[in-house]
């Protein structure tokens, strides 16, 4: 269930005090501020969550009505007329409520009052309206000490509860909890200085400048550490492989040489032992005769070589060896005459 | 606070209308009592010179409680209608519409505030009946008693908190009897000045539950009626004694109701204010047979007593005169 408190700055009561001190009857008037509703999740690990819904009212400002009896009749009806007059300077949905302040009376609703707060309700379509009062009165009769007790109301089925005003500035001293941000102050010299300076400091989302470049820093520092993450993984997996290599290669040593230790020693082959396979692909390459040496004209072609092409004959297949190779004119050039 | 000090300290605007109340305000079955005014205040600051007050309590006879209501008005404002804070009902909130004297107000009527707090009286007498609707039991008793032509626009209603600690609801009627006292000696009173009133008979009956399990009823007389009732019995009222006077002959009539009333006739017993018998006793006579019968409702069995009475105390009187000494 909401918990509606009503919260009310010094000077705010101050200033209400000073109208009643100057007034020689009962004051009233038109409460501006604004109301907010928040929910707290309590989350614990030993009870389900508990979810706490705080309603409160600011008051930043009051407007007086002139004269008594101004803004309604007899039986509580309002004169919405004199009502918009009031309101002239200030938007209707800053009205929260209204107040009225009576000397040497108790510390409950009239009659008329609770008939005008259900009208107000009503006519400024918010059923969230509260009314403040105050009641100073005299303790002694000398005079000599007075008491100024005040509270709020507010209307719930028609049936009216006392909601607790809390001073904002007197004992809020809220070091358990967060620190709720109060509603923005409606004062114009504020509004003006703030239109003025505030492009220095906040950006167009009404957040601070330094917030927003902090967030993107993070931002940053985030994606760079993402990447380095990404590095170490792979570097991670490389050794992880390398090491499952090693470890492969050395078990297949390890069993070798344990074979090894079983097997009888084999001769010992000389070191000038051939390998045949070699010496094949160095012969076949040996008769290639691009990689012979070969005697070039003076205009750097290559000249036919008897005693190459006679190998090559040789070792051709048989049926090629009757055919007479055919002979390579050189492209341009004097042929050089060759003796036989 | 008396009424002169009431008006003297009241704001001059305001003093018809506080004088209305406190001299003529008698609202409700028991008239016997006027409207009481206290703590009176001012709602203009301490250096305001007086007389400036324009605030008090209302005290009200209603249904055997004082009801303590709040009055406000403004001493700069006297044209205003007055405010009201109902005291511990704070829940009742009676219809403007039904309060024309409100709807209407008009300062310059002395009897307008007067007016307007009987409407409101009204209101609240609706509004105590509605919370009888949370027991069914004492609404049928409510329901009975305003089908009676003699009660039904003669009571009024008090329906008490639930106590917070037992959860009961509790509940007053307070009903006017309608009794005849057309015959009831004049009111001497010390101060002749002082107004007794109307003869009036009431009724309390008190349910301390919802069930009416617990009933305490309760007589009040008004002043004048007590001082012609001389004696009766409070608790059980088996017995009453009357100081009549018929042709400046003063006499006592003891009523007694025997243990099977009405089945049972009342023994009459007329006694003298004058003479003595040889013993030194009052001079008496004890009538037991007369014109009664046990179907007569208590209206018209005191209707019926007062007409035997006419025809006998003649004969009384001479038996008086003739065997009393004086």
């Amino acid at each position: 269930m909401a918990e509606p408190t009503v919260r009310v700055s010094g000077t705010v009561l101050a200033s209400l005090m000073f109208q009643h001190l100057n007034s020689d009857s009962d004051v009233e008037g038109l409460v501006l501020g604004e109301g907010r509703i928040e929910e707290q999740v309590t989350i614990s690990d030993s009870q389900a969550d508990h979810i706490h819904i705080e309603e409160t009212y600011n008051v930043q400002k009051h407007i007086a009505c002139h004269r008594l009896n101004t803004l309604y009749s007899s039986t509580g009806d309002l004169n919405m007329e004199a009502v918009q007059k009031m309101l002239v300077d200030n938007k209707r949905e800053s009205v929260i409520g209204w107040y009225r302040q009576r000397r040497n009376t108790e510390q409950q609703m009239t009659l008329r009052e609770k008939l005008i707060h259900e009208n107000l309700k009503n006519v400024l379509s918010n059923p969230h309206m509260i009314f403040l009062l105050l009641t100073p009165s005299k303790v002694t009769p000398s005079g000599s000490t007075h008491r100024m007790e005040y509270s709020a109301f507010i209307s719930r089925s028609r049936r009216f509860v006392n909601v607790p005003i809390l001073i904002t500035n007197l004992g809020l001293l809220e070091q358990l909890a967060y620190w709720k941000v109060s509603t923005s102050c409606s004062a114009a010299g504020y509004s003006l200085t703030m239109k003025k300076h505030g492009s220095r400091f906040f950006s167009s989302d009404g957040l601070l400048k330094e917030v927003k470049e902090v967030n993107s820093m993070n931002e940053s520092l985030q994606v760079e550490l993402q990447k380095s993450c990404r590095d170490v993984e792979e570097s991670e997996r490389l050794v992880e492989a390398l090491q499952a290599e090693v470890s492969s290669l050395r078990r297949r040593l390890k069993e070798k040489q344990q074979k090894e230790a079983t097997e009888e020693p084999e001769p010992v082959r000389s070191s000038d032992q051939r390998n045949v396979r070699l010496q094949e692909s160095v012969s076949s390459l040996s008769c290639c005769p691009l990689f012979c040496s070969q005697t070039l004209n003076l205009q750097g072609f290559p000249l036919p070589d008897v005693s190459t092409a006679t190998q090559v004959n040789a070792d051709s297949p048989p049926a090629n060896r009757n055919r007479k190779r055919p002979r390579e004119e050189p492209m341009g050039g004097d042929r050089k005459r060759r003796r036989s | 606070m008396s009424p002169e000090v009431a008006l003297h300290r009241i704001s001059p605007e305001l003093r018809p209308l506080l004088c209305n109340v406190v001299r003529n305000g008698r609202v409700g079955l028991d008239s016997t009592n006027c409207l009481r005014v206290t703590d009176l205040k001012t709602g203009c600051t301490s250096l305001t010179p007086g007389p400036c007050c324009d605030r008090f309590k209302l005290h009200i006879p209603y249904a055997g409680e004082t009801l303590k209501w709040d009055i406000i008005f403004n001493a700069r404002y006297p044209e205003l209608p007055p405010d009201f804070i109902f005291g511990e009902d704070a829940e009742f909130l009676p219809e403007p519409s039904e309060l024309p004297h409100l709807v209407h107000w008009d300062a310059g009527n002395p009897e307008c505030l007067l007016q307007l707090v009987k409407e409101l009286i009204q209101q609240y007498h609706h509004y105590q009946c509605q919370r009888l609707r949370e027991s069914s039991r004492l609404l049928f008793e409510y329901d009975s008693l305003l089908e009676d032509p003699n009660y039904g626009h003669n009571m009024e209603i008090y329906a008490g908190r639930k106590n917070s600690w037992t959860g009961e609801f509790s509940a007053r009627f307070l009903l006017k009897l309608p009794v005849d006292f057309s015959n009831i000696p004049v009111y001497l009173l010390k101060d002749t000045a002082l107004d007794p009133g109307e003869d009036v008979a009431l009724l309390s009956v008190s349910f301390e539950d919802a069930e009416a399990t617990q009933v305490f009823p309760k007589l009040y007389l008004s002043p004048s009626i007590e001082q012609g009732v001389v004696e009766y019995d409070a608790e059980g009222f088996t017995k009453l004694t009357l100081l009549l006077m018929w042709k400046d002959f003063c006499f006592l009539v003891h009523v007694d109701l025997p243990l099977y009333f009405p089945r049972d006739q009342p023994t009459l017993t007329f006694q003298s204010v004058y003479h003595f018998t040889n013993s030194g006793q009052l001079y008496s006579q004890v009538q037991k047979s007369y014109p009664y019968s046990p179907r007569w409702d208590g209206n018209e069995m005191a209707k019926r007593a007062k007409a035997y009475f006419k025809s006998f105390i003649p004969q009384f009187q001479e038996g008086a005169f003739a065997n009393g000494k004086l």
